[in-house]
């Protein structure tokens, strides 16, 4: 085991209201002992922390030259540091300061507590470093318990604990709770797995919470300027107790949030399926959670382009993000492909808000993409339409438009109805369940076989370079023969020729169906 | 008078007053009065009545209140008719401070020749601090006196009672009076004071003049190795911390060493300076004689006007002999509300 330092036994809160006067230096120093000094230090005082009382007179600190005689002493037996007790920090002369830092030689002064108080508590803390651990860790569950029911309850008992700042960074590295430790830690969070060190000579210790995917959702960390390397051995024991009060605590707000979630999806196609004509009851649900159904509503619908990445929590984001960049909407509904959301107003809004609503939506796409990685969502918003029945039909152009900017390249990811291409809303219609069901059978022979992926890339970027195996290639940095071979290959395996141009229209078709399967 | 003025300074270790103000009166008091005879103790007929004068109080009401002369010569007369015997000779109480030059003062009204000795070898702030009273000579009766004619005799039982009583007089007393104490043959004087102090002070002081004169660093310390000071190192003050306790004001000086900068040296001072660490080692305390003086002209700095920033030289000169292991409670850190160092004076090794 690493030996305890004065910095191990400052960050443990041995020396609990402990004020550093000076000798900072000193604080890596190795502490075997502790001693109360009676008399002067001798070779036995070697690696031991003394405890001094001054004498008092008439209940003032008298003789404080007395510090300096037993920090030279100390330092020449080889003593660790020197604690005052029983004395305000303000009666010492810059002699005993500058000594002290002269001889790195940690001078500690501890206003209210006695004598024997301190130095028995450090024979604890020296002798039995394990069981102060287990004492602490007995601590912390206990408070942990008591105030698990929210995040900051549980980060402010573990910082209780460790007598450090402890808080919760999400995945990206932003506080949940507690201080903002991300941009300082964020480079050490890179594995899923505890992490212990010292950044910028403060020491630090963060534990993930892992979700399904394996990827941590969550860090705790705590970081204290004082901690030594025991100090981070128990952080880290500390801080795995709480995380398992986090991961219920999370656990509780995802079942929540889900619960909400599948209500709110219930209740918005109830009210599409009635088109205009609400009842009474499911409008009242719809104002109970904050909906409202008259006015002007102009519909915005983000589309997954992407069936398999897991979401998650990480919607609540692009919420957030909404709200950022000052486009009010209430919680996302999530559909069979993405979620809908709508904004809603006592008045039509005027015609140039349309591209205002797409720059904003854009940019809040660029910042989700930047959290995410990759763009894994594509917008479509919808025209402003009056009433419940306004509602179904700004929605269903909001996921029309989506659809537009997810058969094309739109820049920014984001499609206003009105600005679709006629092209695009061919495209568009044709991208329906049926015609992509069509395009996944017409396609499965050539998805089944080895490199099929490869081929199909390749056969679309030949049909949309208007057959010519130059600009093909060119496209995907291929050789024009290599194009000229996959296209074949293909094409037999499609039982397809090149020279019927229905056949081609079918597959190039196909291609952009299944391109919205991915 | 001036050798005499500057040894008295030193002596005093920063405190006992200043100096300068009995000087004057002295040097007047011998122009009205004619010379003063100074003799070595050892030339007085063993009964001869001998005792000691001085003044006693606040040294900076003494400045603000200036002595006349004459409250001297009526302490010692009232000490006489309560004794029913007459004086033979005086002899300073302490040669260290103002009262080094008050026991002319008071020879020279009385007539009367001034014994080369004292009873502290220096200066220290309290009446029982004197080597009479280490030696079990008596101080009562003790007279006193101030300038407006008020004279008091002092009789009492018990050694202890003498200096709180005379505190609690020194109020109405105008802040200081004279004094005569320790009233006894010379026989009961000579085994229990400090010989040729006042030679001694004449001899330090024109020495110390001499050096201050010099302005040359040779010359300054072939004057403290004459004296068998313990030469101390020198700096720059940083930081003056002033208290005001129940046993006086208090003063912790810390100085940034010249030659290195990291080094710390710390005085602790009462009325006087009375200790010196170098980096926590102690190297002087009292009754060891601790001098502060300014670096460049070479005058004494103390306790009570030395300020932050200032350069300072800081020596010391060794104790009178009386002042042994045993009296340590009479003048020792003890006796300024201090504690000892633990162990004493150590002599570990320089600091890497």
């Amino acid at each position: 085991m690493a030996s305890l330092t004065f910095r191990d036994l400052m960050a443990a809160g041995a020396l609990e209201t402990g004020e550093l006067i000076s000798g900072a230096a000193g604080l890596d120093r190795a502490v075997v002992g502790v001693t109360i000094l009676e008399d002067q230090p001798d070779a036995s005082h070697n690696g031991t922390a003394a405890v001094l009382e001054l004498p008092r007179r008439q209940g003032a600190v008298v003789s404080t030259y007395l510090v300096d005689v037993m920090l030279r002493r100390l330092h020449a037996v080889g003593g660790s540091g020197l604690v005052i007790c029983r004395a305000p920090s303000d009666v010492f002369a810059a002699a005993s300061r500058r000594l002290a830092d002269r001889l790195s030689m940690p001078m500690v002064v501890v206003e209210k507590r006695t004598c024997l108080d301190v130095a028995s508590d450090l024979r604890l803390w020296i002798r039995q470093p394990d069981l102060q651990s287990a004492w602490v860790l007995c601590e912390v569950a206990r408070t942990l318990h008591s105030s698990a029911s929210s995040l900051s309850g549980i980060t402010d008992a573990l910082a209780r604990a460790l007598n450090a700042e402890v808080s919760v960074l999400s995945a990206q590295g932003t506080a949940m709770t507690g201080p903002d430790l991300g941009d300082a830690l964020s480079s050490y969070l890179t594995k899923p797995a505890p992490i212990t060190g010292v950044h910028n000579g403060i020491s630090f210790a963060a534990l993930p919470h892992t979700g399904e995917s394996g990827e941590p959702e969550l860090w705790l960390v705590a970081q204290s300027r004082q901690g030594g390397v025991l100090w981070r051995d128990r952080a880290a024991l500390v801080l795995s107790l709480g995380e398992a009060y986090v991961s219920s605590w999370l656990s509780n707000r995802v079942v929540a949030a889900e619960r909400d979630a599948r209500f709110r999806a219930t209740l918005l196609g109830e009210i599409l399926s009635f088109g205009g004509a609400v009842p009474a009851g499911t409008a009242a649900l719809a104002a109970r959670i904050g909906w409202r159904l008259s006015g002007w509503h102009t519909g915005v619908y983000f589309l997954r382009l992407s069936r398999t990445k897991a979401f998650g929590t990480a919607i609540a984001d692009l919420e957030r993000l909404m709200a950022d960049v000052g486009v009010a909407m209430g919680p996302l509904v999530e559909r069979s492909d993405g979620w809908s959301g709508w904004i809603s107003a006592d008045r039509p809004p005027s015609p140039h808000e349309g591209a205002g609503l797409v720059a904003n939506v854009s940019a809040a796409l660029h910042r989700y993409a930047a959290r995410i990685g990759t763009a894994p969502v594509v917008a479509g918003i919808g025209r402003a339409a009056l009433g419940p029945a306004g509602l179904t039909t700004t929605l269903s152009e909001a996921r029309h438009a989506a659809l537009g900017a997810a058969v094309a390249h739109v820049p920014g990811g984001v499609q206003h109805v009105d600005s679709l291409g006629a092209a695009q809303v061919l495209m568009a219609s044709c991208a329906s369940p049926a015609l992509r069901e069509s395009a996944r059978t017409l396609l499965a022979p050539l998805l089944a076989e080895s490199f099929g992926d490869d081929l199909l890339r390749t056969l679309e970027a030949f049909l949309d370079a208007g057959g010519s195996t130059t600009q093909a290639a060119r496209r995907l940095n291929l050789h024009r023969n290599t194009v000229m071979q996959r296209v074949d290959r293909a094409c037999e395996v499609l039982g397809i020729t090149r020279d019927d141009a229905d056949e081609r229209l079918a597959i190039q078709l196909a291609c952009r169906a299944y391109r919205l399967e991915r | 008078m001036d050798d005499l003025a500057a040894g008295a300074t030193l002596l005093g270790s920063g405190g006992g007053g200043d100096a300068r103000a009995g000087a004057m009166l002295a040097r007047q008091q011998l122009n009205v009065h004619g010379p003063v005879e100074l003799l070595p103790l050892e030339s007085l007929p063993p009964d001869a009545m001998v005792a000691c004068v001085g003044a006693v109080g606040s040294t900076t009401a003494l400045v603000e209140r200036l002595p006349g002369g004459s409250e001297f010569v009526a302490a010692a007369r009232a000490l006489e008719h309560h004794l029913g015997a007459s004086l033979a000779a005086v002899q300073p109480l302490e040669i260290g401070g103002v009262n080094g030059l008050l026991a002319v003062v008071a020879a020279a009204g009385l007539g009367l020749p001034l014994v080369d000795a004292d009873a502290m070898g220096r200066a220290f702030p309290r009446l029982d601090q004197t080597t009479l009273a280490a030696h079990g000579v008596a101080a009562s009766p003790t007279a006193l006196a101030e300038a407006r004619g008020q004279v008091l005799v002092v009789v009492t039982p018990e050694r202890s009672t003498l200096e709180p009583l005379i505190r609690q007089l020194l109020p109405a007393m105008g802040g200081w009076c004279a004094i005569a104490t320790h009233p006894a043959p010379a026989r009961s004087y000579a085994p229990a004071v400090v010989h040729n102090s006042v030679s001694r002070a004449m001899r330090i002081g024109a020495e110390f003049l001499a050096a201050q004169r010099a302005c040359d660093g040779t010359a300054r310390a072939a004057f403290l190795r004459r004296q068998h000071a313990i030469p101390l190192r020198g700096g720059v003050v940083t930081e003056v911390r002033r208290q005001d306790t129940s046993s006086g004001l208090r003063a912790t000086v810390t100085i940034m060493d010249r030659d290195e900068a990291g080094r710390t040296i710390r005085l602790e001072a009462g009325d006087e300076y009375v200790l010196v660490l170098d980096d926590g080692e102690p190297v002087a305390a009292t009754p060891e004689i601790i001098c502060a003086v300014d670096s460049r002209t070479w005058t004494c700095v103390g306790p009570e006007s030395i300020m932050e920033y200032q350069q300072v030289d800081v020596f010391a000169l060794p104790a009178a002999a009386a002042w042994t292991a045993d009296t340590s409670t009479i003048v020792g850190l003890t006796a300024y509300g201090l504690h000892e160092t633990p162990g004493g004076e150590h002599g570990l090794a320089d600091i890497p």
